[in-house]
């Protein structure tokens, strides 16, 4: 993913601006070498301030009892907490709940887009740019709307859906309700949410890539099938990359308002997963001690797959340079 | 894409056809939520769930519930606290993002990886956790209810996709046109800001309006850290008050996901030739 283009780095490196760079080089050099930590500064200033202080109170928090009242007394219980968490019965449910999801958003907004951009590649012109347009909509539907719009499809006994099943002589009871059912129904409609999107980046990879060395290789003999694999699929590499890190970064945010509205994480924490599962910790039950102690844990844990994600990635992914 | 004739020969006759169907199934499992979301904000709530598959029962009752203050709806101020949260999370997000990405993707400096790991990392947090904390900072600021507790969290999930999608587009731009410039006398500053900035404004464009759906969208932070006078929508439409009790307001939250929806649809429609423009010269070259 990143992988840096000239072999030489950056401006700083080239000998071009050694020679030519006479502004810069009246300057202080101890200015010059200053500048990328200005151009960097104020979003670390903010993340510092929002993200990791908060997160450092959090830590804090998390070796503490505390129901969330500003008048109630914290009481520090060292590590209670966290052996309180990970000897929940609902966490091993939850993480596996989790890791189900995350592989059905890559399947969903990675592995499908892929194919349907791939499919409707002959698509050309006007009707593409409508095309691709439309089929983004999904992805700006608000998700507490949508909630609502497959609540209201799937509701029993009036909904569109059922009715149909019930027609089609397979009736069906309330999918949210049921525990086999429950987290098939949040992964479908994220699902829906999330496809456009991944078809959009998809197709957009596809256009930039150079159509001579599908050309060239075909000359030589080689077949569609391995067209596709050896050459189209490589140089997307970047565009796969950059799809599932933003899945698995935005799976939670995704996922967290249709949980909350359509099942609630049940029934019996079927289709819970670890954010929401974070959530009832902390704002159900009124325990921020343990709700801190799964969020630290969670962070770790979930920090360890993201840099093996981007450390694979940078191996795998295919530069066309 | 245009591939040789000589290994399309076979598929001549009826692969755009195929084509051409795959595409529609797919648009109508695309749309089809969409369009049933629109004909239901239209319909009279006595047929809330009346399955025939066009328009009847026109009404825009809905619509005149959804801004319905003796109801107990506030929607007109809603939508404004929405365009206010998400429109500076977009403003700050990219005017913050887009100085971090260049030194990311573009300058020499030690500590980069690190840099771009503190970055991502800060993404990692799950927001629920953040909440516990920001809501204790915030009511020490004596901010809660004030716009800047909604802004703020939403700046900190954002800002590092922010980052993130402008470095990796950062990374495929045409920077031999910054090196001519260099040459020609520009410094370091005059280059960014003559010939990086119009080169890159796509891709930025692309990233300002998928940090502002999202910001948009979002409704963790805004459901738990917003007052009645700071609600967006999102947190307005779940816990909607409908013209019937008892009775979950499906037509009035359609109507209202329409009135939320519809902005975005229109912004994505105009600018799409745009959006795809700043994909093709970013992430995905």
């Amino acid at each position: 993913m990143f992988v840096e283009v000239l072999p030489g780095g950056g401006p700083a490196a080239s000998p071009v601006q050694a020679v030519a760079g006479r502004a810069a080089a009246a300057r202080h050099p101890l200015a010059r070498r200053l500048v990328p930590y200005l151009y960097i500064l104020p979003a670390v200033v903010l993340l510092v301030l929002w993200t990791y202080w908060p997160l450092l109170q959090n830590v804090g928090l998390s070796f503490q009892d505390w129901n969330l009242i500003p008048t109630r007394p914290r009481v520090f219980v060292g590590t209670e907490k966290y052996a309180k968490v990970l000897s929940l019965p609902e966490l091993r449910q939850a993480l596996m709940n989790t890791v189900v999801y995350i592989g059905a958003f890559l399947l969903i907004s990675v592995a499908l887009p892929l194919v349907f951009a791939l499919l409707s590649r002959s698509v050309q012109g006007r009707a593409r740019t409508f095309y691709q347009a439309l089929i983004f909509v999904p992805f700006l539907v608000t998700p507490v709307a949508s909630s609502a719009v497959w609540r209201w499809l799937f509701a029993p006994d009036s909904g569109t859906i059922p009715a149909i099943a019930a027609a089609l002589g397979h009736p069906m009871g309330d999918v949210f309700r049921d525990p086999d059912g429950s987290m098939t129904s949040v992964i479908v409609i994220v699902g829906w949410q999330m496809l456009g999107f991944g078809v959009l980046v998809i197709a957009a990879g596809l256009a930039g890539i150079n159509p001579d060395y599908a050309a060239a290789a075909a000359l030589d003999g080689a077949r569609r099938r391995q067209i596709l694999w050896r050459i189209t699929v490589p140089l997307l590499s970047p565009s796969l990359v950059f799809l599932s890190l933003m899945t698995i970064l935005l799976s939670a945010q995704w996922t967290y308002p249709i949980i909350d509205l359509v099942t609630q994480g049940g029934p019996g924490n079927s289709s819970t997963n670890i954010y929401y599962l974070l959530y009832q910790f902390g704002f159900r039950n009124f325990d921020a001690g343990l709700s801190a102690a799964a969020g630290v844990l969670f962070f770790v844990g979930f920090g360890l797959v993201a840099l093996l994600f981007v450390e694979l990635s940078e191996r795998l992914s295919f530069h066309d340079n | 894409m245009s591939t040789p004739t000589a290994t399309r020969r076979r598929a001549f006759t009826w692969a755009p056809t195929r084509t051409y169907v795959q595409a529609a199934v797919i648009l109508i499992w695309c749309l089809l939520p969409f369009y049933w979301m629109i004909v239901t904000a239209f319909r009279d709530v006595g047929y809330t769930f009346d399955p025939t598959p066009f328009f009847t029962h026109v009404t825009f009752d809905n619509f005149a519930t959804v801004f319905d203050e003796s109801l107990g709806n506030h929607f007109a101020r809603n939508l404004l606290n929405s365009l206010i949260v998400a429109g500076l999370t977009t403003v700050i997000s990219l005017l913050v993002g887009v100085f971090a990405a260049y030194a990311l993707a573009r300058l020499k400096f030690r500590f980069k990886e690190m840099v771009l790991g503190f970055v991502l990392g800060a993404s990692m947090f799950p927001g629920v956790a953040l909440i516990t904390p920001l809501f204790q900072l915030f009511t020490n600021l004596g901010w809660m209810g004030s716009y800047q507790a909604l802004i703020i969290p939403s700046i900190s999930f954002s800002l590092p996709l922010a980052v993130y999608t402008l470095t990796s587009f950062f990374r495929e731009m045409p920077w031999e046109l910054e090196e001519a410039a260099r040459i020609d006398g520009c410094t370091q500053g005059q280059a960014f800001r003559k010939i990086i900035l119009p080169l890159a404004a796509p891709a930025t464009f692309t990233t300002a309006i998928l940090t502002f759906i999202g910001a948009w969208n979002e409704f963790l932070i805004a459901n738990q850290l917003s007052s009645d006078a700071t609600k967006t929508v999102t947190v307005a439409i779940a816990s909607f008050a409908g013209a019937q009790p008892h009775q979950e307001p499906y037509t009035a939250v359609m109507a209202a996901g329409t009135v939320v929806t519809i902005p975005l649809v229109i912004l994505v429609l105009i600018f799409q030739k745009k959006i795809v423009a700043g994909l093709t010269a970013g992430a995905v070259k």
